[in-house]
């Protein structure tokens, strides 16, 4: 039987994963597509059009789209989850 | 001359149906398999398996839930793997940007067969099996409702398939369809100098209908069944998330696939007698409203119970009970009401009113929120457990990686004018599969593996299941990355050539596909020398649910069973293998 593992570790591990996921695909962005225009963090900060304008572009917007919820998990596994659902 | 000779060859044909029946009146009696009772006495099916005949007999005549089950997913498995081998060809030819290894026209072929026996042959088939075999089990019912129109159901799939794949058999005069798996009109009425007035495609569109009555009649089957054949301790508020999820797909079915199947013949009418539903005067766009409100929530109908597996499996593993079962459920019910409302996202460039458009944007947003909530549950779920990572595990969290991305993507999507830039690209193939193969399928194979030492009665070997999972993982996401960054470079989908500055990243694609062949080949072997002579489950709880007190219906059935067979003369063996 596989041993286990805890939770949290785990879940910031597949979070970093997918931003890291979403930097690569920012980076490989700049490098698709010709010319492309410069992307603006949150609608409101404009960033170079380049590689590293795009990596921050993508890992800070899914960054914060997942990390958001992920705190969100944090909090509701220390206040609510104590009461087990039911099943 | 020629009448006559039809005429001989109608009575000639009804004849052998008369004489097939009359063998199959003379081999079976029927009656054995009445269950008696109603079915109220709880737990016990009315015939035992001693009962049934033996051999390829009991197999075409059985109406046992469990065995209709297996039979769908051989079924499924066996599409699974034709639509696999379909698309390895294409990748092949896609590895380099000119026409080299089979024509264009072929490519076209296998590429709407590749999307049909993926969706209707494997997708709604496999998720089939798992309900056929478990939901009974899980709510504690006899059987199904209804259980020789579940036998039924199976068996108008192999012809249906049969007549779709017609046009790669060698008939002649026939060729297969090149419509895509959407079949827009007016390429798919045959119209033009084209050649898909061939009668291929009218056999397609037979066949597809036919598995679409196919899911109806399973639909009903299952919802009856959920209805009415709970066992006595099983009430709404402790039915397990997997049936609920079957409960709402099954709903989905019956209000999506039906419509399908009157376009179906509006089409095989357009074709074949001249009316004008879609051409000759008729709206092309027709067809496209018909064909997207059945098609998105088809998309549903193939997510919503593999979500109800990983609910399901993945807190078995987390240790501790899903969080939020609650809204879980609740988020299963509004995607499934919602999942009607946003079909004409996949029309947003074909010129709609925009004012129409846009409240499709909205529902499509807000269709996310649900998805967002039982990801957030599942991730909480994990959060406050111990995971302990067996592949089933593996998959279920495979799942919510890809389902993640997949989700992101479609959003994207959603929103008109990112839309406008990326419709009919590659980036819509790489978001629908990290969703179809990706997600879904995943949560197949989680499934597959988690009960496999209950329908096999053997156990897997452990560690080819975790090189097929790794393989997997690392394919998938090669190849549908790279699909959509071909996507925002602006490659089109559905061309069997392409400009030489696309090449880097089809190849890229195209080995990624090759690992998850090789993952697809290992996990094959694994099952097949698992299941003939794999290590026999000695524990009726092989994955120590009982500690934690996950224990589920199902196993605690698995349990009675061995008990059973053990006390009258140990036949395991017959039950378990066959
Ligand atoms: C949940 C499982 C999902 C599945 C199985 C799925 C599947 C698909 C499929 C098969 C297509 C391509 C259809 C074609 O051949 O043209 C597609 C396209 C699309 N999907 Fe999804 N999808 C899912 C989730 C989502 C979500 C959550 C959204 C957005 C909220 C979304 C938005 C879209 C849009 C807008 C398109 C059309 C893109 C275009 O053709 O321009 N999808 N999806
Ligand atoms: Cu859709």
């Amino acid at each position: 039987m596989a041993r286990s593992h805890r939770g949290p570790r785990f879940v910031v591990f597949l979070y970093a994963g997918l931003v890291t996921f979403a930097g690569v695909i920012g980076l490989l962005f700049s490098v698709v597509v010709t010319d492309p225009q410069p992307p603006r963090l949150l609608f409101l900060v404009s960033l170079p059009p380049t590689a590293f304008g795009f990596v921050v572009y993508g890992a800070v917007s899914v960054g914060l789209v997942l990390g958001v919820p992920l705190a969100g998990v944090v909090y509701v596994s220390r206040h609510v989850d104590a009461v087990e659902a039911p099943e | 001359m020629a009448i006559t000779g039809q005429i001989a060859l109608t009575v000639l044909m009804g004849l052998f149906l008369v004489g097939v029946a009359a063998w199959l009146a003379r081999v079976e009696n029927w009656r054995s398999y009445t269950p008696v009772g109603g079915g109220t006495t709880g737990g016990e099916t009315a015939y035992g398996s001693d009962e049934k005949p033996a051999g390829l007999i009991r197999w075409l005549t059985t109406v046992d839930h469990k065995d209709i089950g297996l039979l769908y997913g051989a079924f499924g498995i066996t599409a699974f793997v034709v639509g696999g081998l379909m698309v390895m060809v294409m990748r092949l030819e896609l590895f380099d940007p000119e026409m080299t290894l089979i024509s264009n026209t072929y490519y076209n072929s296998l590429l709407t067969s590749h999307g049909i026996t993926m969706l209707f042959l494997f997708g709604t088939p496999i998720i089939a099996a798992f309900a056929n075999y478990f939901v009974p089990l899980l709510i504690g019912a006899d059987d199904m409702a209804f259980p020789r129109i579940n036998a039924i159901a199976f068996w108008l799939l192999p012809p249906g398939a049969l007549l779709i794949w017609a046009g790669f058999l060698p008939i002649p005069e026939v060729i297969p369809a090149q419509t895509g798996w959407t079949m827009y009109t007016p390429l798919s009425a045959g119209v033009g100098s084209g050649n898909q007035a061939n009668a291929g495609v009218d056999l397609m569109l037979l066949g597809l209908h036919l598995t679409g009555v196919s899911a109806t009649m399973g639909a009903i089957n299952f919802v009856t069944t959920i209805f009415t054949e709970r066992g006595e301790n099983v009430s709404w508020a402790n039915l397990d998330i997997f049936s609920w999820t079957i409960l709402t797909q099954s709903g989905l079915i019956i209000f999506a696939f039906p419509l399908l199947g009157s376009a179906i013949v509006m089409l095989l009418l357009d074709r074949n007698f001249g009316t004008a539903f879609f051409i000759n005067g008729g709206s092309p766009i027709l067809w496209q409203h018909l064909f997207w409100f059945f098609g998105h929530p088809e998309v549903y109908i193939l997510v919503l119970p593999p979500m109800g597996l990983v609910s399901l499996i993945l807190p078995r593993f987390s240790g501790r009970r899903l969080f939020g079962f609650k809204f879980v459920v609740y988020s299963t019910l509004a995607i499934g009401v919602l999942s009607f409302g946003v079909w004409a996202h996949h029309m947003f460039a074909t010129g709609i009113d925009p004012r129409l458009r846009s409240s499709f944007m909205a529902v499509s947003l807000a269709i996310a929120i649900p998805s967002a909530v039982k990801t957030f549950n599942w991730i909480t779920t994990m959060w406050n457990g111990r995971l302990r990572l067996t592949t089933p595990m593996l998959f279920c969290i495979g799942f919510v990686q890809n389902f993640i991305i997949g989700g992101v993507t479609g959003v994207f999507l959603a929103s008109i004018p990112v839309d406008l830039i990326l419709h009919d690209t590659y980036y819509v193939v790489g978001h629908f599969h990290y969703i179809v193969m990706g997600a879904i399928t995943f949560a197949g194979m989680a499934g597959l593996y988690y009960w496999f030492p209950v329908f096999a009665g053997r156990m897997y070997q452990r560690r080819l299941g975790k090189i097929h999972f790794w393989l997997w993982l690392v394919g998938s996401n090669v190849t549908f990355l790279a699909m959509i960054l071909l996507g925002y470079g602006g490659m089109p989908r559905r061309y069997a050539t392409y400009l030489p500055q696309f090449a880097t990243l089809h190849q890229v694609a195209s080995l990624g596909a090759l690992v998850m062949f090789v993952g697809g080949l290992i996990w094959v072997y694994n099952f097949v020398v698992s299941w003939l002579e794999g290590p026999r489950v000695e524990d009726a709880d092989p994955w120590n649910l009982k500690d934690n007190g996950l224990r589920t219906n199902e196993w605690a059935w698995f349990e009675r069973k061995r008990e059973t067979a053990l006390a009258d003369g140990g036949e395991v063996d017959e039950a378990d293998t066959e």
